[in-house]
């Protein structure tokens, strides 16, 4: 089992749109490798069958059993990340070993306030509010 | 994935790839045994006799039975094999030609076993039946993709846990499309050579029989084919009729152009009795070719089921040129790779375009009342068109459930030819694509009897959108999320033009179509009418992210 790291720079984790997104990675592989990635990527979770779209990708060929690497992407003016009923879009950053497979993920945000968009705010308060008994 | 559901396409794809190695195996040993015989030697050989044998009310009744001599290893040996693996045909008039092709003192090749001369064949089986080992192939890589893609070995944490799989690998590849495409090329090429072999060619054939020769011919059987399938069993009129043609005797065993069978057993058995009973008809010979003869040549019911393959080609068609459509479009937002550098990056799939025009825009409804018509017209107008078809072959108890749903479809067709009289909501926008917290001005007008309306209501909305697959069916839930009353009148002369401002919610989502995934924004008038059909009309109208250049 290869070592595998992603960080971005100041751990940070939220981008607004046009931000750039940058960082590290770091590999300690236990068997040779065709290539490592970085993809940038979003993926939708919820009822609705999984949409998953590579936005960007930085690929590093015939890499050295060890290894750190910089990469930077621009985080792309959308979609934004966010949660709803029946639908939730989530950003993430991949580093993936080729051909294995193996993988280490970062979830991160993608939204002009830096938070996920909450589709049915005005109904969650609603529920809460009935449930504590209490204005919030 | 759940352990159900790996379990359940685990079974699925055994059935595939077991269902394609067994379907691979026997033919590979039906081919093996006539192909040798591509290796045995041509000899000359002297046809001793040629004759068609019956044996009617069985599969493949008719069966070229020959007898021919040739020399080989010194010796002359006698034969009576046709061809390896020959079983006859259903077609008499094959057969016959077959006979008249080999008449007795005719020169001809055969092919002897070089390593048993006593061994020989007049004819190889066609080599087109190779390519057939082909069709179980696409079983075998579909089922054995799924295996490998749900078992294939993966690397395990230090802790025995599994390692996480890259979620980006699923991300859509345009390899993936370009299978669609031949998945979808293959459908529509199979629609269409079924459609062209089980409907325009008899047709074809029907137009030239207009022009074949009137002659008496005598019946010598007829029954009914019983076509045993997996869940039914299907009928065909068979029939064996001799006829004199300048001079010449032959026989047929065309009821008519139809190909195929279907159910419906009584009817067809009505018809076999009948011409048993006359044993005295006509029949219709083509003067060209007198091997071909036909009792019934104008159209029957039956003939409407060689359409079925039109939705196979619909299915491809369509199938493909979505496809062929993604594909361009995804070559259109192909984006670049930068390396270490970053670089602007185009627009991901799924977002919205900018405006397409600038100034006022007349938004257009998503359906409009006279498409919805001729969309619940034709749907209503097929499925009662292939009841209709069935209760003319024959009456089954179990139509009427379906004559039940084609009642609905009318009712269906008449509600929506009255709404087609309603009046007409017009709505026009200062831009057809606002982003986040922008204003917008929005004008209305309804035409036609605006009187008729009790209360009419016009509102921006935004709602989720998932499509999801549970079996084989597909289903889309809707959810909405954002509802903004922008106007809300009872006086009609009020609802016959006016205007209104609005803002797009600043804090919440855009406009955003993924292929199962979506955002939907649209403004919807909705107008109550009494005893009547209300308007209820739907504007696509886009939402961009916030502008962020401000």
């Amino acid at each position: 089992m290869s070592t595998l790291k992603i960080g971005t720079y100041e751990n940070r984790t939220a981008f607004r749109p046009g931000a750039e997104i940058a960082g590290k990675v770091l590999w300690i592989l236990d068997e040779s490798a065709k290539a490592v990635e970085v993809r940038l990527f979003w993926y939708t979770e919820g009822k609705g069958t999984q949409d998953v779209e590579l936005v960007d990708s930085v690929r590093f060929d015939d890499p050295p059993r060890r290894e750190q690497r910089e990469f930077r992407f621009t985080a792309p003016e959308g979609p934004y990340s966010f949660s709803g009923k029946l639908i939730s879009l989530l950003w993430a950053l991949e580093l993936v070993v080729l051909p294995s497979e193996e993988t280490e993920r970062l979830e991160i945000v993608v939204s002009p306030s830096g938070h996920e968009v909450f589709l049915h705010k005005g109904e969650e308060i609603e529920i809460t509010d009935e449930s504590a008994g209490q204005p919030l | 994935m759940g352990v159900g559901a790996k379990i359940f396409m685990t079974i699925f794809a055994l059935v595939f790839v077991g269902a394609g190695i067994a379907v691979l195996v026997v033919m590979l040993g039906d081919l093996g045994q006539t192909a040798d015989t591509y290796e045995w030697k041509e000899a000359p050989c002297r046809i001793l006799s040629a004759t068609v044998g019956e044996k009617t009310r069985t599969d493949n009744p008719y069966r070229l039975e020959v007898l021919y001599e040739y020399d080989a290893a010194g010796r002359r040996h006698t034969c009576d094999v046709y061809m390896r693996g020959y079983r006859g045909t259903d077609d008499y008039s094959e057969a016959l030609r077959a006979a008249h092709h080999y008449a007795p003192g005719t020169e001809a090749t055969c092919y002897v076993d070089p390593s048993d001369p006593t061994r020989g064949v007049l004819a190889h089986e066609t080599a087109w039946k190779g390519f057939m080992l082909l069709f179980p192939l696409p079983f075998i890589a579909v089922g054995g993709g799924i295996l490998y893609a749900l078992w294939r070995p993966r690397k395990k944490r230090p802790d025995g846990s599994r390692a996480p799989e890259p979620i980006s690998a699923k991300a859509k590849k345009g390899g993936v499309t370009r299978w669609l495409l031949v998945f979808f090329g293959v459908f529509f090429v199979v629609g269409v050579v079924a459609t062209y072999f089980a409907f325009i060619r008899p047709w074809q054939r029907i137009q030239d029989a207009k022009g074949w020769a009137e002659t008496p011919c005598r019946v010598k059987d007829a029954w009914v084919g019983e076509h045993a399938g997996e869940d039914s069993t299907t009928y065909s009129i068979e029939v064996l009729f001799e006829y004199t043609y300048h001079g010449e005797d032959y026989k047929s065993s065309w009821y008519s152009f139809g190909s195929g069978s279907s159910s419906g057993y009584s009817g067809k058995k009505a018809v076999a009795d009948q011409l048993l009973q006359e044993r005295q008809t006509v029949c219709f010979v083509n003067p060209d070719d007198p091997y071909e003869a036909v009792l019934n040549r104008e159209f029957t019911s039956e003939m409407w089921l060689g359409l079925i393959p039109v939705v196979f080609a619909l299915v491809g068609g369509i199938g493909g040129f979505f496809t062929l459509r993604s594909i361009v479009r995804r070559r259109v937002l192909a984006l670049p790779r930068p390396g270490v550098e970053a670089k602007p990056v185009a627009p991901p799939a799924g977002m919205p375009q900018a405006p397409s025009a600038t100034g006022p825009v007349l938004l257009e409804p998503k359906t409009s009342p006279v498409m919805k018509l001729v969309i619940i017209a034709i749907v209503a107008a097929v499925w009662n068109g292939i009841v209709l078809a069935v209760l003319l072959i024959e009456f089954v108890w179990f139509i009427l459930i379906f004559a039940a749903i084609g009642v609905v479809l009318i009712g269906a067709v008449i509600y929506q030819l009255l709404a087609c009289f309603n009046p007409r909501p017009r709505l026009t926008v200062s831009t057809n694509a606002a982003p986040l917290g922008s204003g917008v001005e929005l004008r209305w007008d309804v035409s036609g009897r605006t009187e008729r309306i009790e209360k009419l209501a016009i509102t921006l909305e935004a709602r989720e959108e998932a499509t999801y697959q549970r079996g084989t069916n597909t289903y889309t839930d809707r959810r909405t999320f954002a509802q903004l009353t922008l106007a809300e009148l009872s006086d009609p002369r009020e609802m016959l033009t006016g205007d209104a401002t609005f803002t797009v919610p600043p804090d919440t989502m855009h406009s955003f179509a993924a292929r199962n995934n979506k955002i939907v924004w649209c403004l919807r008038v909705k107008g109550s009418i009494r005893f009547w059909p209300d308007v209820s009309d739907e504007f696509p109208f886009t939402v961009l992210p916030k502008d962020t250049r401000q």
